[in-house]
Order: structure tokens, then C-alpha cells, then sequence
């Protein structure tokens, strides 16, 4: 008789780099290693990429992505929060470097990131942390058991 | 009258000549049951007399009685009257559904008022979809299909828009306008302002195009492969290894010659100069 089992795809760290979660300073991935702000993430390795905000996402920016070999085919864009505004040159830019483009708010970019890794597709991400983004009960309880801070009562609240 | 409801049914089925079948059948079954004799006969009679008289030709066929289809439109006038600063136009189409045609400013307008209005009472939205007709200005057709449980009928409302103009979301008035919203953009291109979350949702992550355009071919323009040397999966143009053949359906032999006299259009009652 065959026993179901289950195994959670982000403790795996031999498919791919993750990502675990994300905050307002930057990204912990499946690996253990912690990334403080914006990151250009690949299948099996990540770099701090140097923009300020969505604003300076441009050609220039984005130049280490049509660089690299192997070509990526996908290359996912977290632009932090909603009502940031990216400029809209860069999607014909890259589509010219034959490399397409998902643009998105960050939290669903690190999604996209993650199952497209999964897959084994040639994906690369490159994601600014958002400022503004919901918490419940669970990412407070995970966040302080991270900082082994469960048993103890902090007088002002984690946000 | 005690039971309108009974005399509104009885009414509607004398009006289709249902109504002696209707007596001819129970007679027949109160007379299986029972030992009276004079029932058994009057039921063998009157049934192998009905059935000799009857002059319908497609059984199988739902026919739509004159009453509900004119009481639909009825219905719809009333629509268009509470409504006039949008609704363009109402037609019946084939037989019994009702269609109303509004301007796209009046998308929310009017889904607000067919659903919380209590004589409408359309609360739900059973499918956003749309159409493409590359021959007008406003190519694209978005068509809301609603159905009210409390009435048991369905309504459909049309608008319209082209590739660069955006039409508001419905997704205030009806949550489930949120994944359609997001099919229609992506098959159709066709933008939803103020819809939380348009992105999308059929295609491929990297795909480019609007795939139901009439101006989209059927093959697409890329295919994927799986390249064992570079040990990916590629994507590279279309190659057809057979010339696509496209089969004109249209046969020269006529195939349904009971149906030559009848139309297949559209009931129409114009309110406005459109």
C-alpha cells in the first residue's frame, strides 16, 4: 500500500532559490541567506540590485538581465507597491531582447518567482521590497518564532 | 379567484392549446386506476383522438409561447424606461432571451440597477464575455450574462468599446466580474478600470497577443519545443509542416430544407434612434 507523502517545495534547496517571505527591508529565501533591499534573483543565485524605487526601473537597470547566458525567457518585475509607477518603454525594450516581461506588485511577484522556479523554468526576477502590504496573525507568529522571540512579550507591537 | 397562480398557468396553456392534453392524460390516469368503465372508454377515445389531430411536426423542438415572449419584452421596455440615459436598445433574440444594448458609460449603472432593483432582482452574474468584430469602430462587444434566481429568468447586457478605450469593472457589483474581467482582458485586450487585480490568467506568462481576436491567426505565432542541447524549453515561430487548410462548411447540397421559410433573427423593438 502506497503511503501519501507531502514535501514542502521552498525546504528543498537543491531545485532552486525561493523565496520564504518578504518585508519592508528585504527577502528571506529558502536557502537560510537573508537579502536586505531591492535583489536580482536567478535560478541558483541572487545579487543586490542598485534602483531606488520603480521610478528607476529603466534600460539601464534592467542591463544585467539581457546580459547574462543562458538567455532568460521570463524575467518578473515586483515594483514594491501598487501605486508605483513604472515606465512603460522598458516592456519594448526587453521584448526587442527577445525576454518577456510579468510586471507586478511585489508579493505577487515573489509568487510568480517561486512556482516559475519550481518548474525549471529560465525565469529571473528582479524585486523592490514594498513599503505598504497586509500582515495577519500567522506572519506575526512565524516572524517572532525567526527571531526566537515567541515567549516573550514585547511592550509595542511588530509591524 | 383563490389560486391566481393556477389561473395564470391555465390561461397561459389555453392560450398554447396545451390545456386539452393536459385534461385528456388525467382523465387517462384516473381511469388506469379505477374500475368505472365509463372513465377507461372516454379515456381510450379521447386520447387516440388527440393524438390523430395533432398537427405538430417538431416535437422535440421548445416552442416559445407568444405570452412569455411578450411579457419579456415588456420587461425589458420597463428596463429601458427606468433607465433611459443608457439603454440604447432591446431585443429578443432567438425566441425567449432578452438582450438589452447600453452605452459603456452606463456598465455599473446599469448592473446596480438589474441587480438590487426589486422587480430585477438579477443577482447573479453568470458570465462576463466579449466579441470582436473588426469591421466597426468599437470592435469589441462586452456581454453580461445575468440570471435572477427569484424570477427564474436570465438578461443579457451588451456594450461596446475598441482596442484603447477603457470600460469600467463591474467588479463593485459583482464579485465574480473579477477572474471574467481578467478573461476578457487577456483574450480580448480589453482594459477594466478600477478592476483590483487585471492581470492574466489563460495565457502563457510571457505571452504576447490578445488570442481571440479575429485578427489572431488559429496556430498562434510561437510554438515551444523542448531543445535537448540547451536542456530548456524554447520558444521559437510557428512552423506548419502542412499548409494550413481552411474547409469552407458550407456545403452545396441544402441540409435542412424543413427550415427554409424560417429566420433565425432577432425580435427587436427600437427605444431609441440608435
Amino acid at each position: 500500500m502506497d503511503k501519501s507523502s507531502m514535501t514542502i517545495l521552498n525546504e528543498e534547496t537543491s531545485g532552486g532559490l525561493l523565496i520564504n517571505s518578504y518585508s519592508r527591508v528585504g527577502f528571506r529565501l529558502n536557502n537560510g541567506m537573508m537579502a536586505f533591499g531591492p535583489i536580482a534573483i536567478f535560478p541558483k543565485s541572487i545579487l543586490s540590485w542598485n534602483v531606488q524605487s520603480a521610478e528607476d526601473i529603466n534600460e539601464d537597470s534592467l542591463s544585467l538581465f539581457y546580459t547574462l547566458e543562458p538567455k532568460i525567457d521570463i524575467l518578473v518585475i515586483g515594483i514594491g507597491d501598487p501605486d508605483q509607477k513604472v515606465s512603460h518603454n522598458i516592456i519594448k525594450y526587453m521584448k526587442d531582447k527577445k525576454i518577456n516581461l510579468e510586471i507586478s506588485t511585489t508579493e505577487r511577484a515573489c509568487a510568480t518567482f517561486n512556482f516559475l522556479n519550481v518548474e525549471g523554468r529560465c525565469v529571473a526576477g528582479a524585486l523592490i521590497p514594498p513599503t505598504k502590504y497586509r500582515i495577519n496573525e500567522d506572519d506575526i507568529l512565524s516572524t517572532q518564532r525567526q527571531n526566537r522571540k515567541l515567549m516573550t512579550v514585547d511592550e509595542y507591537q511588530i509591524i | 379567484m383563490i389560486y391566481p397562480g393556477l389561473a395564470k398557468i391555465a390561461k397561459q396553456m389555453a392560450a398554447s392549446g396545451r390545456i386539452i392534453r393536459g385534461i385528456s392524460s388525467l382523465i387517462y390516469r384516473k381511469g388506469t386506476g379505477s374500475n368505472n368503465n365509463l372513465f377507461n372508454k372516454l379515456s381510450a377515445s379521447s386520447t387516440t383522438f388527440f393524438r390523430n389531430q395533432t398537427t405538430d411536426t417538431t416535437p422535440t423542438i421548445r416552442k416559445n409561447d407568444a405570452v412569455s415572449t411578450s411579457s419579456l419584452m415588456d420587461f425589458g421596455l420597463y428596463v429601458a424606461e427606468c433607465m433611459p440615459k443608457y439603454v440604447q436598445k432591446v431585443q429578443i433574440v432567438t425566441g425567449n432571451e432578452l438582450e438589452v444594448l447600453i452605452a459603456p458609460d452606463g456598465i455599473v449603472p446599469v448592473l446596480q440597477f438589474l441587480k438590487d432593483h426589486h422587480q430585477c432582482q438579477f443577482a447573479s452574474l453568470a458570465d462576463i464575455g466579449a466579441m470582436d468584430v473588426p469591421s466597426r469602430e468599437n470592435r469589441f462587444e462586452v456581454i453580461y450574462n445575468l440570471l435572477s434566481l427569484r424570477f427564474n429568468s436570465r438578461i443579457r447586457v451588451k456594450s461596446y468599446t475598441d482596442e484603447l478605450t477603457p470600460v469600467d469593472s463591474s467588479y463593485e457589483v459583482f464579485k465574480a466580474a473579477d477572474w471574467y474581467e481578467r478573461e476578457v482582458w487577456d483574450m480580448y485586450g480589453v482594459f477594466f478600470a478600477n478592476h483590483p487585480d487585471l492581470r492574466r490568467i489563460l495565457t502563457d506568462y510571457g505571452f504576447e497577443g490578445h488570442p481571440f481576436r479575429k485578427d489572431f491567426p488559429l496556430t498562434g505565432y510561437v510554438e515551444v519545443r523542448y531543445d535537448d542541447e540547451a536542456k530548456r524549453v524554447v520558444v521559437e515561430p510557428v512552423e506548419l509542416a502542412q499548409e494550413f487548410r481552411k474547409f469552407d462548411l458550407s456545403s452545396p447540397w441544402e441540409t435542412f430544407p424543413n427550415f427554409r421559410a424560417v429566420s433565425a433573427g432577432t425580435e427587436e423593438d427600437k427605444t431609441k434612434a440608435t
